[in-house]
């Protein structure tokens, strides 16, 4: 009784002390900052391809935070203008959103109309230029005639211009802008920035472009943003009485998952809880003594919190949600010391301790080892991952010899069952060579396994909002099958000239086929700046023969005096005449939709280029371009993922099997071995032939598999050396797992489903091996 | 041009008739909603067979043209589905105005201008005026007009300031339940003036084929 005591003192010390210290941890840290929920903080920070983080700056700074809204009044009908421009102002008012404005709105493009007539000869002039020269010189005609014919043409165009309906919209520019610099472009441009902020027709949906002030996927950008547009909404009805407000945005997808995943995780542990304490009760005397194993459990997981929040700046959810699976590792080692009878009367408890060390070690190091692999990985996830299960199944085997030393009175008993080895050998020895035969058939499925990475399986899936976010883009214009392109450079320079590149290699790779369209047009390269500079200098008399082709042509020369005025002020190199304050001017007046078009800033300046019917291949390293497509980015990075557990966990299932086989040699070792990766190669040929596409989360739960499949055999095979029956505590062990792992494969989020359905089908199936002692001749060496 | 009327419309147009609308615009002009005069006209416009083809000829006066740009077209005018005006020449093109807003047809494309208070005045302007209903009109315009026998003349000035000053007014004249000429005035030097022919072909209906072609 006295070593018991000493044994409680220094045990339940020692683990209270550790305990104590962990939560004093844990209690400081500030959670919101530590813990991210954001789905692109699965991609490295430090990527080494700075595209995909400009991917991802772009993605979490403008494209995640934009909402839009369609508003109608009481019969359906469009509701008119100025309800749209009070809803967004209400909006704007409520500073959850940093911008807000009707796409039908004219005052944003008639802002970005202004800039461009005041930097026309900057910014439009240069590629006007060019663009006649290659005109010019598909005439043949002389250089020395540039000039003449440059001004008749310009006079032809102009007439012909005006035939066209939209030439009386434009005929007070006309006048500064014979060159039709302005419409040209425009015209140019229209179908380009139609994808970003369409210009509705006369009965088109009433439009609302709206940008949030926090992140969709955070509690900021969701239920203040709610509110407001309730607000807004409720504010509106004073002008248009019963009004209505139909929304989209990435933080509606957010906010559903979030509440979906609170209910399924509320039913899930409940059933799951349910599940467990059924198999104990069915197999455990006295099932209360069971609460045993909760402090270990609860020390595992105390223990890789605090070792992962030490190790990490920051994490992701997704750690704690897989790696919550922890437990079901974690229990063994409890289920292994305590249900242990003692090997004679009176054996103290630290000799049964030495006695199970080597199983326990060897499990625990071999599964620790694959686990600490994962450290390896460059990416965040698995790193996170690897350390938070290594830690926990460390900090499970001390807790669990610590905690047990201060255990007195019996160990925990298995209800015994009338009948319990009903089955005889020459069935059971049959029954195995049919699990063969079936394995034997399974296995070819390796060969059939396709991998789908698609990262929206992370979320459950919310048919009806994707039904109104697809009618709701419809409307705004939004049609599906264009690309995104990101040209970038360190300035405003170096990325326009990638992009002359890029589009140059967008025709060529596309065939011809691709239409494409950005805000390049906008801005000139520096080389066509310069020649427009120079032509400007060389021809001070353009104005005055262009004035001439125009009278000749029926026009009134003098009207277009303050065109001739603005082409010697740019020909004199007059202030405000550089390309960089223009298009900064130009980036400045950019609102709602089209401000995504153009970023100016570190660490990159970008333009955006949409396309359709782009090349199916990747723009080359050299263009600096990248597709901004952040679904299909976010799914490359999650097949990354997948590559490196797949290509670190096979490692780690090595280093497992060496260790195997170093502690219990090549023959039993294999033996030993063949339950883990059989269940493992068995189960995933299952799939194979079922056609289940596999992803990330199978992988991980193969990987879990296997250290837990693992556990079960080794100490199954302690036994067997001894001639016993396997261990009712890997019994229990396995069927508590299968029961919480089986009832995460009724989850409604496809990788949770995935993860589920893989343990508990490999539990299941190493469970049926051991039952059916497959190592049994483990005890007939000599 | 129609869609000139529609930007247009706030700019452009119509002089010739220029002055003589400019003295249509007084307040002893102004229609009477009741008149039996003006509610008798709608009444024969009402009874105006259900396809109209006329050829129509444009003239767009810019301020910095000494002549104006002259064009040519086929204009139909369906009860049911709006106006439609074929322009000719080297780029024919086809603008469509309806319930929906204009549309402009050209080389196989169909585009939706912007839509804007003032382009969105002229088309309701030029919608109501198929069907002659004043009450309409009187929502968004001051009505001015005078009738002569069978001839008559109307004057849309935008009630509202803005529309006002960048479309300027809408003149129209006619006989009996036909528009013989529609300018869009914003100053003497700015201006579109649509003269319309006597019909071609009157009907009960287009036929499918052209009003895939002319309408939408």
């Amino acid at each position: 009784m006295r070593a018991l005591h000493r044994r409680r003192l220094l045990g339940w010390g020692g683990l209270g002390l550790a305990a104590l210290l962990g939560v004093a941890w844990l209690a400081r840290l500030d959670y919101p900052r530590k813990i991210s929920t954001d789905v692109l903080d699965l991609i490295p920070a430090g990527e080494r391809a700075p595209e995909l983080a400009l991917v991802r700056q772009l993605a979490a700074e403008a494209e995640a935070r934009v909402m839009l809204f369609v508003l109608t009044d009481p019969r359906g009908a469009p509701a008119p203008l100025e309800a749209g421009r009070q809803f967004s102002a209400a909006l704007v008012d409520s500073r959850a959103f940093t911008e807000a404005m009707p796409l039908a709105d004219a005052t944003n493009r008639e802002a970005i109309g202004r800039v461009l007539f005041e930097h026309r000869f900057t910014l439009l002039f240069p590629p006007w230029l060019r663009e006649r020269e290659a005109a010019f010189l598909a005439t043949r005609g002389e250089t020395a005639a540039f000039g003449p014919w440059l001004a008749a043409d310009t006079a032809a165009r102009l007439g012909r211009f005006l035939e066209d309906p939209a030439a009386i919209a434009w005929q007070d520019v006309v006048p500064a802008d014979p060159l039709l610099l302005l419409p040209g472009t425009l015209n140019r441009l229209k179908s380009g920035l139609a994808f970003l902020q369409p210009e509705p027709a006369a009965g088109s949906p009433m439009l609302v472009w709206g940008r949030i002030a926090a992140s969709p996927l955070s509690e900021a950008g969701q239920i203040p943003v709610f509110s407001a547009i309730g607000k807004a909404t409720a504010a509106t009805h004073g002008r248009l009485p019963g009004l209505a407000v139909a929304d989209t945005g990435i933080n509606r997808f957010a906010a559903a998952s979030r509440a979906r995943i609170e209910r399924e995780m509320t039913w899930l542990n409940t059933l799951s809880f349910v599940a467990v304490l059924g198999i104990a009760l069915a197999f455990i005397r006295g099932a209360h003594r069971g609460l045993h194993l909760v402090p270990v459990v609860l020390l595992s997981i105390l223990g890789a919190w605090v070792t992962v929040t030490v190790a990490f700046e920051r994490l992701h959810i997704l750690v704690f949600v897989v790696g919550s699976l922890l437990t079901g590792v974690a229990i063994d080692y409890g289920f292994y010391l305590y249900m242990q009878r003692p090997a004679y009367p009176g054996e103290d408890y630290w000799g049964k301790v030495r006695r199970l060390m080597k199983p326990l070690l060897a499990s625990c190091f071999t599964t620790v080892a694959g686990f600490a692999l994962l450290l390896a990985s460059d990416l965040p996830f698995i790193r996170q991952l690897g350390a938070f299960v290594g830690a926990g199944l460390l900090c499970a085997l001390v807790a669990a010899v610590g905690y047990f030393s201060t255990v007195g009175g019996d160990c925990l008993e298995a209800r015994e069952f009338r009948g319990g080895r009903a089955l005889a050998e020459p069935t059971r020895r049959k029954l195995r060579r049919g699990l063969l035969g079936a394995w034997l058939l399974a296995v070819p499925g390796l060969f059939l396994v396709t991998w789908k990475d698609d990262v929206r399986e992370l979320e459950i899936p919310s048919p009806a909002l994707r039904r109104e976010d697809a009618r709701i883009r419809a409307l705004a214009g939004e049609v599906p099958g264009r690309t995104v392109f990101l040209t970038h450079g360190d300035s405003v320079a170096e990325a326009r000239a990638s992009l002359e590149q890029f589009h140059a290699w967008l025709g060529t790779a596309g065939g011809g086929g691709t239409e494409f369209t950005s805000l390049g047009a906008l801005v000139p390269t520096s080389a066509d700046y310069e020649r427009a500079r120079a032509f400007a200098r060389e021809q001070p008399r353009f104005p005055a023969a262009l004035g001439a082709a125009l009278a000749g042509a029926g026009f009134e020369a003098e009207a277009f005096a303050p065109f001739s005025e603005a082409y010697r002020h740019f020909a004199a190199g007059a202030g405000g005449q550089d390309v960089a304050p223009a298009v900064r001017a130009l980036h400045d007046a950019l609102g709602g939709p089209a401000s995504a078009l153009l970023h100016i800033g570190r660490p990159f300046t970008w333009f955006v280029t949409i396309a359709s019917r782009a090349p199916a291949a990747s723009p080359p390293a050299g263009l600096r371009t990248v597709s901004a497509n952040q679904l299909q980015s976010l799914n490359q990075v999650f097949r990354r993922y997948r590559q490196s557990a797949l290509r670190l966990s096979a490692t780690g299932l090595a280093i497992v099997g060496l260790g195997v086989f170093l502690t219990y040699g090549w023959r039993d070792g294999l033996r030993i071995f063949a339950i883990p990766c059989g269940a493992c190669l068995g189960i995933f040929g299952l799939f194979g032939w079922l056609g289940q596409p596999l992803n990330l989360f199978h992988l991980l739960g193969a990987f879990l598999g296997v250290c837990l499949t693992h556990n079960y055999s080794i100490f199954s095979a302690t036994s067997a050396f001894r001639r016993e029956p396997p261990p009712a505590s890997v019994r229990l062990s396995a069927l508590t797992t299968a029961a919480s792992f089986a009832v995460l494969a009724l989850s409604g989020i496809p990788v949770v489903r995935a993860l589920g359905l893989t343990v508990a089908t490999m539990v299941l199936a190493a469970l049926l091996v051991i039952e059916l002692e497959h190592l049994r001749p483990l005890a007939e060496r000599p | 041009m129609l869609r000139a009327l529609l930007f247009g419309v706030m700019a452009a147009t119509v002089a010739a008739a220029g002055a003589d609308a400019d003295a249509l615009v007084t307040l002893e002009h102004r229609v009477d909603l009741a008149d039996p005069g003006w509610r008798d006209l709608a009444g024969a416009f009402a009874t105006r067979p259900a396809s109209v083809v006329s050829g129509f000829e444009e003239r767009r006066w810019f301020s910095f043209k000494k002549t104006p740009t002259v064009l040519k077209g086929i204009a139909r005018v369906s009860a049911e589905h709006g106006l439609s005006l074929e322009y000719g020449g080297p780029e024919p093109r086809t603008v469509i105005i309806d319930t929906r807003g204009m549309l402009v047809r050209e080389a196989g494309r169909d585009t939706a201008p912007p839509a804007d208070a003032r382009a969105t005045a002229a088309n309701i302007a030029l919608l109501h005026l198929l069907r002659f209903d004043l009450p309409r009109l009187a929502e968004t315009f001051q009505l001015y007009g005078e009738r002569q026998g069978e001839a008559w003349r109307l004057a849309f000035v935008p009630i509202a300031e803005p529309v006002r000053r960048a479309l300027g007014h809408i003149a129209v004249a006619g006989e009996g339940p036909r528009v013989r000429r529609i300018e869009l005035r914003r100053s003497a030097t700015q201006r579109v003036e649509i003269l319309v022919e006597p019909p071609r072909a009157e009907g009960a209906g287009f036929t499918a084929d052209e009003l895939r072609r002319y309408f939408r």
